[in-house]
């Protein structure tokens, strides 16, 4: 009900009001009859009309137009993943193989193929019948079916979400849950399986004591995981099990352990703000936690696989704090893909996101 | 006498009831006619309004009225074809101090009330009817049952409240009256604001005086009865309205539908109640009384605090012969007491046939696995819907009112629509089994009927229907092979 009267009284909303009913009479349809044809994209690009836009390419950057929503693949995972939908899983069995242990990249490969999986597992159940045993195979499974689950749950509210719904998810989470348990125990010393339990462990809503069971077991196999620390920190906000408080100790205590993890302080800074708390990023621990990043990104962060989200951060972060030329060099870096799990928020996708939070940088450099 | 001013308030306000309903049909008469007299358009118009809710108001009081001398329903029982119960009913008035009721019905209902026809706005007494719950003779001892009839009659003795027994008559007319304006049109609908408000005033002036009468009922019926039977009626009516309720609903309404009753109604309600599966259940309600009040303007106070005011009094023992079953006090209860609980059902109950339990139960859920089948089905053959299962399209069979979130792909839409497709496909197998008779429901009294399945359908259904779920429906396919229609 509300949501309705904004529509028609704030003026970024009745400026979209407006050019959609335009385009309504045009096709001859009642202005609500086409509403309801329109997808979260469609009028996301309709408020996009309305917002006032400043030419970014100006600043070296590329155009709204051409912003993507597709995550940016390093190239050995993209022909990984293109081979596995076309069903041959050999590829990407290959990769996990020469990634070997090195847990960040790891991780990130089995979520690239494991999202693949979640769409159809047909060349999966063929890796799997071809090697019952395979570490690799099972960690994948494991992680499709929990991407399976989530998927059906959707990011909605537990409140927007129906009892069929959440059913299933849990049922699947069950599942995934066990051969998560059974990943692990065929690679004893990989954190991949222990980091994937650390998301189910939210859904099946465990209790912190049989959570912090799960963390020891990342932490005992690679004490910087950063997809671990990620997953952590959502267990300890307060949308979740967590406290502010618990989501700060977690963000502070992983960011003194490596530079690698010194975004974690800015994700706590966005999770305050989405819960709507008042100016998380005038916080100090914002600004000493970019002093430790920025540098980092720029050396030994290159390249890394964790180093877009990192920028994707910092870039948010220095347009709170108004340091515009700093926030244009991260967007320039992070080029044309919104990928990022602080654009990821918005019901109005991330392209819309990434493209306002962007626009803001530029403005602040004019 | 404070409780006693509260009384006549009550009464005063059960008059003003009628006063109410004629000032506001007046001055709407008054409004009509002054408009008429300067803007006669404008009264016509004002009159598409005024004549609706005259009416209503008009049928309103008609009701008010008509609630002393409505159509009585259930079973009259006469002294000479029930001189036992008479007895002891008679015997219970004197007890009490009341005079005894001039006729007795059983009615299909768990509880007992004594009315009376009255005249000049419940002030004057015509006729007192006593109606004794057919449940309770099935499910009480003797004791216990004099308690409950104790306690009713026990409203009308002037023993506790002067002015009584108006209060509590004028209590009932109103609730009838207001429950009676729920549903209808819609000047009805803007009325009942009206009337409730009106009776929410009443109930509240009366509550004091209605719960002090409730206690002082409980003590006449433990005087009369003893103090356990009357605690232990109390916690058993409980019981007896839970399991009838589940009684009407599971088991003797549940080939309705298909034009089916119960030969035996009554009996079955006694099994239901002897079921040694359910002892442990009901024993827990009889062990746990409501602790809350039923409803916003219930007179009782709850049964856990009625059974610890009895039990805080001396205790009074109970009368010898208070153990026998309360039907004993019936000269042919099977006939009787089926006859008062098939006066509960609407008019249409005389058309149905009339069918001996166990294939009264399976009838019944054998035509509701139909009805579910032919609506999963929706003019598809199963032939059909297996060949949608073969393609992988489980959303084909899966509950169309539910449907995947947007954003889920082709693996958790199938996740999702596995569970639904799964239940629904057994649903129409079941259907077609029990169409060729390879399939029954067995009655059972300590809980839902059992599918009984012939073989090989007892072994190899399960797994043909997850193979079908799962994409390969050629076992089932076979297995139904013999079946099909």
């Amino acid at each position: 009900m509300f949501g309705f009267i904004k529509l028609y009284t704030v003026p970024r909303y009745r400026r979209m009001m407006k050019a959609i009913a335009k385009d309504a009479k045009l096709r001859g349809m009642s202005t609500f009859d086409f509403m309801d044809t329109l997808s979260t994209q469609d009028t996301a690009r309709y408020l996009q009309q309305t917002r006032k836009t400043i030419d970014v390419t100006r600043f070296g950057l590329p155009a709204d137009r051409e912003l993507t929503g597709e995550r940016l693949l390093p190239e050995p995972s993209r022909i990984a993943r293109d081979a596995y939908v076309a069903g041959d899983w050999q590829p990407g069995a290959e990769l996990l193989a020469d990634i070997g242990t090195d847990w960040g990249r790891r991780s990130a490969a089995v979520a690239v193929l494991s999202k693949a999986a979640a769409n159809d597992d047909t060349a999966l159940k063929a890796w799997r019948a071809a090697r019952p045993d395979d570490p690799d195979a099972a960690v994948v499974h494991a992680d499709a079916l929990t991407e399976v689950a989530w998927q059906i749950r959707s990011a909605q509210r537990a409140s927007q979400v129906s009892q069929e719904q959440f059913a299933s998810f849990l049922r699947i989470l069950e599942e995934a849950d066990e051969a998560c348990q059974l990943a692990a125990k065929l690679a004893p010393e990989d954190p991949t399986p222990w980091e994937k339990r650390c998301t189910i462990a939210m859904g099946r809503q465990y209790s912190a004591d049989d959570f912090r069971e799960v963390w020891a077991g990342v932490m005992a196999r690679d004490p910087l995981h950063v997809n671990g620390h990620a997953r952590g920190l959502q267990y300890w906000c307060a949308k979740w099990f967590g406290s502010h408080e618990q989501m700060w100790a977690f963000a502070e205590e992983g960011a003194a352990k490596h530079p690698k993890l010194s975004w974690l302080p800015l994700a706590a800074a966005f999770e305050m703000w989405a819960a709507d708390a008042p100016d998380p990023w005038q916080d100090p621990r914002v600004e000493r936690a970019l002093a430790t990043l920025l540098p980092w990104l720029d050396g030994e962060g290159r390249d890394t696989p964790e180093e877009r989200e990192g920028r994707a951060y910092a870039a948010r972060a220095l347009v709170e704090l108004k340091r515009g030329p700093e926030a244009v060099e991260q967007f320039r870096r992070l080029g044309t893909h919104t990928d990022g799990a602080v654009w990821s928020y918005s019901a109005l996708g991330s392209v819309y996101e990434f493209g306002k939070i962007r626009g803001r940088a530029c403005q602040l450099v004019k | 006498m404070k409780n006693s001013v509260r009384a006549l308030l009550a009464v005063l306000l059960l008059a003003g009831f009628p006063v109410l309903v004629l000032a506001v049909a007046g001055l709407l008469i008054w409004l009509e006619i002054y408009v008429g007299q300067s803007h006669p358009a404008h009264a016509v118009r004002l009159c598409f309004i005024t004549v609706p809710v005259l009416y209503v108001l008009f049928t309103a009081l008609l009701t008010f009225e008509r609630s002393r001398a409505d159509e009585v329903p259930g079973v009259p029982v006469t002294p000479a074809a029930q001189p036992e119960l008479w007895a002891v009913v008679r015997e219970l008035a004197d007890e009490v101090g009341t005079r005894p009721p001039d006729e007795i019905y059983l009615i299909p209902e768990v509880n007992a009330s004594v009315h009376e026809q009255t005249h000049w706005l419940g002030l004057r007494v015509r006729r007192r009817r006593m109606f004794i719950g057919a449940q309770l003779f099935t499910g009480l001892r003797a004791g216990q049952l004099r308690a409950i009839l104790g306690h009713e009659l026990g409203h009308y003795s002037n023993r506790d409240t002067r002015f009584a027994g108006a209060s509590y008559r004028g209590q009932q007319t109103i609730g009838r009256v207001v429950r009676g304006l729920h549903g209808g049109t819609w000047s009805t609908r803007m009325l009942r604001p009206v009337f409730s408000a009106y009776a929410a005033v009443y109930f509240r002036v009366s509550m004091r005086v209605s719960r002090e009468q409730e206690l002082a009922a409980d003590r006449a019926a433990a005087r009369v009865a003893g103090t356990t039977a009357a605690t232990t009626a109390l916690r058993e009516v409980e019981v007896l309205s839970t399991v009838w309720q589940h009684f009407l609903a599971r088991y003797a309404t549940i080939a309705w539908s298909a034009g089916y009753l119960p030969q035996q109604m009554a009996e079955g309600y006694r099994l239901l109640l002897a079921d040694p599966g359910r002892a442990a259940e009901m024993a827990e309600l009889r062990a746990n009384p409501r602790s809350r009040p039923t409803a916003k303007y219930d007179s009782h106070p709850a049964i856990s605090e009625r059974i610890a005011r009895l039990e805080a009094d001396p205790a009074v023992p109970v009368p010898s012969g208070g153990e026998r079953p309360a039907a004993d006090l019936l000269r042919d209860a099977p006939s009787l007491l089926e006859a008062a609980l098939m006066s509960g059902l609407s008019q249409q109950a005389a058309s149905k046939q009339r069918l001996d339990w166990p294939s009264l139960i399976d009838l019944g859920i054998r035509k509701s696995t139909q009805d579910e089948a032919q609506s999963i089905l929706r003019h598809r053959s199963l032939d059909n819907v297996l060949t949608s299962l073969a393609n992988g399209r489980l959303e084909d069979l899966a509950d169309p009112a539910r449907t995947a979130p947007p954003g889920a792909g082709q693996r958790a839409k199938r996740e999702f629509y596995r569970q639904s497709a799964h239940d629904r496909l057994f649903i129409v197998v079941h259907a077609q089994l029990a169409g060729s008779g390879a399939a029954h429901w067995e009655l059972s009294w300590s809980g839902p009927a059992k599918l009984v399945l012939a073989e090989p359908y007892a072994t190899e259904l399960n797994p043909a229907v997850d193979a079908a779920i799962d994409g390969d429906p050629a076992a089932l396919r076979a297995l139904l092979a013999p079946v099909h229609s």
